[in-house]
């Protein structure tokens, strides 16, 4: 949590900004985010679970010839 | 699981509630940045400190805006690969450059200097601070110009054709893009209706410090800059938005007839509807109140011309499927003969009309055997939902003419320094905080729903651009926004309020 109330003389910044804690405090933020995006990107926005659109899926739905099935998932999450 | 809504609405209404949420943070982004530059402008030129405490303290409330619209906006992008898989094929050549370059320019150029402006205060000399801070505000608008490019694009596409072999959209003139009247219009009209929304914020909070005795030197020197600023902005807003409406007269007729509820075209100039009751299943409007010449004087800028209504609208609409199965007919000779010149040549001649010809596949899987009822049902489906658009409007509008109003009273006040005087005034501001955006989701209600059926204005309908996913996979998502944002929103609230609270004496020494 953020404290509001700084002692005199002193900016919240730099309050919190020593340097052992700012990196150890950037060093989880990073480690987290990259943790998040790897697991977004193999679960959720991964190949697998991407629609794979193609001139053809996209010809056949326009055209109205009967529509090939799903063409966009190997696995359902 | 029983669903009612097919995954085209599910998916429209995932993307219109996630979209309408991101634009709850996007215009006060906009109008606090370019506040924070005139309040820190004014604190280099004059070294008074107040000036830097209020750059400070606004943008403590920015930078917690600030975040929450980088992380919903996001998901938006997410969406036209995951949900609209068919549009981002058809069109992603096109909508997808001014994206990127939103992304490579604009968000970078915001992101790395809200940094430095947050961080900086102790690190960077004065001016070298202020830069950062008009970067910041720089950044936010382009951000917002290549956002409404790509949004503009949707509603008139230029500067593109459709490649039968490629089954694509692709861009033949960047410039055409660029500079679409349309997406010009809608930037202006966005960005100004941002500033009156930050000044509209900075107003009503000011306004409560003063109703309260806190804080009062921040908040009548706020509430100056914020009178000043919101007067020229709401001016512009209403200004810019009769340029968005010429734009939209000349480009998308079908909307603007469907935000009066005209069904019949008027003899010249036509008279505006101040207040009635759209009956679309009569094609007609009730108790109508109407102002005339109003209308044809704001669409058309002229006395001679029509504004059509929407009974003629459909009729051309139906010429228009008529020739657009031309045009389906060619493509589908192509995709089988790539070599025929002849289908190739009637293509090029009907394919501006190939969309019209598409909205029959909601009507028959076989359109090449459309009947003329069918051709009138595809006619009659491009008139989008009547009551929304005329009410939506209506209301936008109503609240932009507030809004000029609250901006003088307060300009007059803060400039005679009676702001204290009146407190009913006082009152009025504090509780004018949503209005600003009542007034800007209407009018992406109004853009958004007024572009219906189509997704692409006249070149692809919504309904073909899903992608093919089950029903139960985008209600999951869609539970899973709803959930997610609503947490998002009571932290959001919480953060403001909490900051809004403790006032500048969260920078000030004990």
């Amino acid at each position: 949590m953020i404290q509001i109330k700084v002692p005199v003389g002193q900016s919240i910044e730099k309050r919190h900004m020593s340097k052992p804690k700012l990196l150890r405090d950037v060093v989880v933020v990073v480690v987290a985010k990259i943790v998040l995006v790897i697991a977004a990107g193999v679960f959720v926005f991964g190949p697998a679970e991407r629609p794979r659109i193609d001139s053809a899926s996209v010809a056949s739905r326009l055209i109205g010839q009967p529509d090939s099935p799903p063409p966009s998932r190997n696995r359902t999450p | 699981m029983n669903i009612d809504m097919d995954v085209v609405q599910l998916s429209r209404l995932q993307f219109g509630l996630t979209a309408l949420y991101h634009f709850l943070f996007v215009p006060l982004t906009l109008g606090l940045a370019v506040l924070l530059g005139i309040m820190e402008s004014v604190y280099v030129m004059t070294g008074r400190e107040i000036w830097k405490q209020m750059t400070r303290f606004w943008g403590l409330l920015f930078g917690i805006n600030f975040a929450m619209g980088v992380a919903t906006g996001i998901t938006m992008e997410f969406q036209f690969g995951m949900n609209w898989a068919y549009y981002s094929h058809y069109v992603g050549d096109v909508f997808g450059a001014p994206l990127a370059i939103e992304g490579l320019m604009a968000f970078f150029l915001e992101a790395t200097f809200i940094g430095l402006f947050f961080f900086g205060w102790d690190r960077l000399s004065k001016q070298a601070h202020l830069a950062v801070t008009w970067l910041v505000a720089l950044g936010s608008n382009l951000s917002a110009l290549w956002i409404l490019i790509a949004n503009g694009w949707m509603q008139n596409p230029v500067g593109a054709r459709f490649n039968p072999d490629t089954m694509r959209m692709e861009v033949t003139d960047f410039m055409a893009v660029l500079f679409n009247p349309v997406a010009q219009a809608k930037f202006v009209h966005t960005v100004s209706a941002g500033y009156v929304t930050g000044a509209v914020f900075v107003l009503s909070i000011s306004a409560f410090y003063l109703l309260r005795g806190r804080h009062v030197e921040l908040a009548i020197r706020s509430m100056t800059v914020a009178a000043s600023f919101g007067l020229a902005s709401a001016l512009s807003v209403v200004v810019l938005g009769d340029e968005s409406g010429y734009t939209a007269g000349e480009n998308q007729k079908m909307k603007i007839a469907a935000i009066e509820s005209m069904w019949e075209t008027e003899p010249a100039p036509a008279s505006f509807t101040i207040f009635g009751l759209p009956n679309q299943a009569l094609h007609r409007t009730d108790y109508e109140l109407r102002v005339p010449w109003m209308l044809g004087l704001i669409a058309t800028r002229s006395i001679d011309k029509k504004v059509p209504g929407i009974n003629e609208l459909v009729a051309e609409a139906g010429q228009r499927v008529r020739s657009g199965l031309v045009a389906h007919a060619a493509l589908e000779t192509l995709r089988t003969d790539r070599a025929n010149t002849a289908a190739r040549t009637r293509l090029s001649e009907h394919g501006a009309d190939l969309g019209y010809a598409l909205l029959l596949r909601k009507i028959r899987p076989d359109i090449a055997n459309a009947a003329e009822a069918d051709v009138q049902a595809a006619a009659w489906s491009t008139v989008p939902a009547v009551s929304p658009l005329f009410w939506s409007f209506r209301i936008m509008v109503g609240l932009g003419f507030f809004f000029i109003a609250l901006f003088t009273l307060a300009f007059y006040l803060a400039s005679a320094r009676k702001l204290r005087a009146y407190p009913l005034f006082l009152k009025i501001a504090m509780c004018s905080l949503p209005l600003p955006w009542i007034a800007a989701e209407l009018g992406w209600i109004v853009a958004e729903v007024g572009r219906q059926p189509w997704v692409i204005d006249g070149v692809l309908p919504t309904f073909l651009a899903v992608s093919s996913l089950s029903a139960g996979n985008v209600l999951t998502t869609l539970i899973g926004f709803i959930g997610f944002y609503s947490a998002l929103l009571v932290v959001d609230i919480y953060l403001m309020i909490k900051t809004v609270r403790l006032g500048p004496d969260v920078f000030a020494p004990e």
